[in-house]
């Protein structure tokens, strides 16, 4: 009976020190543009395109573009970042309302390795076209209901 | 919201019976068994409700009927009637009808089967059907749009496919059936009899065990098919959702056997039990809650469903464990056999190391959920993270597995086995720490498993007929670190993960064939396990050793990779077009062969759809996945406005201008005059190239072209190719001076996945020894 807490108490101290460790090794931090001009490490970063500053490469496949705070209105005075994407322009690009990145700020501009694009769901609930209102509307109505 | 009256009443009756009849399971179990003729009449209706509401949706797909807000949003009248079938389970909504018709169907297991257990397993299992059903009055897969529309919206066309018409149904069978063991060790608990739920529940563990797999497989293998990134399992928390409780039910599988065989384990197989199911619903919670919808590549929408979710799931964690705080010191387990050298202890490390790797998933696929809660900036689990966890434990995994099926249930005691554990343990672990963490500098994972792996086989070892036993084995393992060597793979994990998989395969496959074929049907943990060692390989050897190339392959032309010339002639359609096929063509050395991956932009998934062409070969696939067409500008010629000028070589041209007219003598025809100033070593000279529309009787438009001759022999020409009006502009194209290009490339990697067949024909004795487990327990519960 001793033995088993022993042992099962060895495995939890293991298995401790195993997640801690891949927690701050590979787990992906969610940052600010801010921090995420600062960090040197692998990171997550989520803003709104400046669709003024868009720029695609299309030899090498790269796009340049800048974002900037997700929470302010416009870019002005909003904290913002240049972007350097490797890859080809994710069909949705020009509908996005933001976008999440992964990667690594490198000389004050971010690299980013993997692109996930916001758009305004259609996935589930919205319509299209002329039955969006109607949805709306139903939407706006079942809440007074609820 | 408006309500179709029909099917919102059919949700409504199922909900007054499945309760009416959980209330007179629950009279009929306190001993009231006049109760019981009650019960049993509305569970009979609840599933014809069930049923009923079931046969509707599909009546009102097949009725093209759009009113219904489900029905609009995932068909329309072109849809096939084979993709209309899979239309139903698309979305949400639909999922919960076919959850809640199977668990309806699975119901009577328990009623037929359930003896003792019986009528409060039905207690337990009405609130499961309640639990879908109080989803569905917030999120009725019947609700209205409030108009009609005429046609629908289509189905999503990444789900255009037959693996996905099979997938949603598979999975849905194994979260239905994982309520039956739960459904028992709750009842277990109340009536604190704990002699033969295990026999009754195993079966059924065993087809939530064989559905969460094979469901799991299939999208795998569809993701791989469909989705043109080249890998079939991303670690993401759909897929997780499925995966956790699949190992929960594989862990059970384990210990019931411990269970049947010795008495031992009572307490952890129910909470194993409860806690599958647990996780099932916690599952569809961070699926299908929104959640998660900043941290995945799914669409997660949050639907106002929340707060059941989150009701139920504290529910039954809480009913689980005061049930079990109250009965824990009741439950009368007999003490397990923690020798080394026994069959039980292998089976308990299995159940173990399945259980602990499920919890890791379920740790990491959470993280953002609890680092939202704890810190200031959340963090999400990397498929690195799980894959630094998965390796290591493929290897134990391995390592346990070699020897389980040479060992009996007895055990055996060597002689000073504790100092030789203590001896072996503590040196392999300084040698271990000590090379992986501070000489290699890795992570510490590696080391620990270093460590476990030395130690289990200098114990193993000691045991000496083991050794003669394991011989075979053992030279897989050292056959495996020479090929490796030879082969130049310079990760010693890898090599370590490499070596350890093929000893267990080895020392699987002889001990397989002492089942087969006249005692088939104890072979199925032999039949999973083999299939295990060769998916870890296939794993491997498909992820870690595939190598690309990118092509970029202008149309018309042919490139190589690998030893394939791929040429490129194009599109079939529009990128705009659904389903837009390339057209390629593929030479293996015998002759050209069509190959057709698609690209197209979904204007319901807003954003572009890269399906790739896989061509399997017996030992690798090589995977062409399109990335991108571009269209080269210079195909189209030269583009001027009025006045603008273009040099090329030596010569220079300026487009002064364009006049149109109409020819007398043809109503139907206009022509276009440019006028275009050509210098050229200090001559010039005015070229007027015509381009001539006309529309013949059948309506149809043709252009006549007459160019403008130039040069010193007159051997270059200059063509009008096509007007911008709009712009006031002119391409022109200038035949023998400037070449056409092709119009557009095709960039395109293709990828060599060595050894992926093994991932399919592991996973296939998988599922195969799965199904062998079951009809052998099925044999032992329905009596």
């Amino acid at each position: 009976m001793k033995a088993k807490y022993i042992i099962g108490g060895i495995i939890i101290v293991v298995f401790m020190i195993w997640g801690a460790s891949a927690f701050f090794k590979t787990t992906i931090q969610y940052v600010t543009i801010e921090q995420a001009r600062n960090s040197d490490k692998t990171v997550q970063v989520m803003g709104k395109i400046d669709f003024d500053d868009v720029n695609y490469n299309t030899e090498d496949s790269r796009l340049e573009f800048a974002i900037y705070d997700a929470e302010s209105e416009s870019k002005t005075n909003a904290e913002t970042i240049s972007v350097v994407y490797y890859g080809v322009v994710p069909g949705n690009f020009d509908q996005a309302t933001s976008v999440v990145l992964k990667g690594k700020s490198e000389n004050e501009v971010f690299v980013a390795d993997q692109m996930l694009v916001k758009c305004p769901s259609k996935y589930q609930g919205e319509g299209e076209e002329g039955y969006q209102d109607i949805t709306k509307h139903n939407k706006a109505t079942n809440k007074d209901g609820a | 919201m408006s309500y179709d009256v029909p099917g919102d009443l059919l949700i409504f009756l199922a909900l007054v019976f499945n309760l009416i009849s959980g209330v007179a399971f629950f009279m009929t179990a306190r001993g009231n068994s006049s109760y019981e003729n009650l019960a049993r009449k509305a569970y009979n209706y609840f599933t014809g409700c069930a049923i009923l509401m079931f046969a509707y949706l599909y009546y009102l797909f097949f009725s093209y009927n759009f009113a219904i807000k489900y029905v609009y949003e995932y068909s329309d009248r072109s849809l096939s009637f084979f993709f209309t079938l899979a239309a139903f389970w698309a979305g949400q909504e639909g999922t919960y009808v076919l959850w809640v018709t199977l668990s309806a169907l699975f119901g009577y297991i328990i009623l037929k089967y359930g003896d003792q257990y019986r009528n409060y397993a039905m207690v337990a299992y009405a609130t499961v059907n309640a639990f879908f059903l109080t989803l569905m009055t917030s999120l009725s897969p019947f609700a209205m749009l409030g108009g009609v529309p005429p046609d629908g919206l289509g189905l999503n066309p990444l789900l255009h496919d037959p693996w996905m018409v099979v997938h949603p149904p598979v999975i849905f069978i194994g979260y239905a059936m994982a309520a039956i063991p739960f459904s028992l060790a709750i009842s277990a608990l109340i009536i604190n009899d704990y002699s033969s739920w295990v026999k009754k529940a195993f079966p059924w563990t065993a087809i939530t065990a064989l559905m969460l797999a094979g469901g799991n497989i299939l999208g795998a293998y569809w993701a791989y098919k469909t989705l043109g990134w080249g890998g079939y399992w991303a670690w993401d928390p759909v897929e997780n959702s499925s995966f956790i409780p699949w190992f929960i039910a594989l862990a059970l599988i384990h210990g019931m056997i411990i269970e049947r065989r010795s008495g031992a384990l009572k307490r952890t197989n129910i909470l194993m039990a409860a806690f599958g199911f647990i996780l099932v619903i916690y599952g569809t919670f961070i699926t299908r809650s929104g959640v998660l919808s900043d941290f995945s590549v799914h669409s997660f929408v949050d639907l106002g469903i929340n707060i059941y979710l989150i009701g139920f799931l504290a529910f039954y964690i809480f009913i689980t464990l005061i049930l079990f705080l109250m009965r824990t010191a009741k439950i009368e387990s007999k003490p397990l056999n923690y020798n080394f050298y026994g069959k039980e202890f292998s089976l308990f490390a299995g159940m173990n190391l399945l259980f602990l790797f499920g919890i890791v998933v379920l740790f990491w696929t959470s993280l953002p959920i609890l680092t939202t809660y704890f810190t200031n900036n959340p963090r999400a689990a990397d498929v690195a993270t799980y894959n630094s966890f998965a390796l290591p434990f493929a290897i134990l995994y391995a390592l346990f597995l070699t020897a389980a099926p040479l060992l009996n249930y007895k055990g055996f005691v060597p002689k000073n086995w504790k100092r030789k554990l203590i001896i072996s343990s503590i040196s392999s672990a300084v040698v271990g720490f000590g090379l992986f963490y501070f000489v290699l500098g890795t992570a510490i994972s590696f080391a620990v498993v270093f460590t476990l792996v030395i130690t289990g086989l200098v114990m193993y070892l000691m045991k000496s007929d083991l050794l003669g036993q394991l011989k075979w084995s053992l030279g897989a393992f050292v056959l495996t670190i020479l090929i490796c060597y030879v082969l130049d793979v310079t990760d010693y994990s890898y090599i370590l993960y490499l070596a350890s998989a093929s000893l267990f395969i080895v020392s699987n496959l002889i001990s397989m064939f002492s089942y087969l074929p006249s005692r088939w049907k104890l072979s199925g943990g032999q039949l999973t396990h083999f299939g295990f060692g060769l998916m870890l390989l296939g794993i491997l050897g498909s992820s870690a050793y595939s190598t690309d190339e990118r092509l970029v392959i202008p149309r018309g032309e042919t490139k190589e990779a690998y030893d394939l010339k791929i040429s490129y002639q194009g599109m079939e359609n529009e990128i705009t077009v659904p389903m837009n096929k390339l057209l390629l063509t593929y030479d293996e050395g015998d002759g050209e062969q069509d190959a057709h991956p698609q690209l197209y932009y979904s204007e319901r998934l807003n954003g572009i759809m890269k399906k790739p062409f896989v061509l399997k070969r017996w030992d690798e696939d090589l995977y062409f996945s399109p990335e991108q067409v571009q269209e080269l500008s210079s195909s189209r010629g030269i583009k001027l406005r009025e006045g603008e000028s273009y040099k090329y070589q030596d010569y220079n041209f300026t487009f002064e201008g364009f006049t149109m007219g109409d020819h007398s003598e043809q109503q139907n025809s206009m022509s276009v005059v440019a006028k275009l100033k050509v210098e050229h070593n200090g001559s010039t000279e005015f070229l007027e190239p015509i381009k001539v529309y006309e529309t013949d009787q059948n309506g149809k438009q043709n252009q006549i072209d007459f160019p403008a001759n130039f040069g010193d022999d007159n051997n270059y020409s200059v063509e009008i190719a096509d007007i911008e009006a709009s712009q006031g502009a002119v391409i022109f194209t200038f035949p023998g001076l400037m070449e056409i290009g092709p119009p557009d490339r095709l960039i395109m990697t293709i990828t060599k996945k060595p050894i992926i067949n093994l991932v399919w024909a592991g996973t296939i004795l998988i599922l195969l020894g799965t199904l062998v487990m079951y009809f052998r327990r099925r044999s032992e519960a329905l009596v």
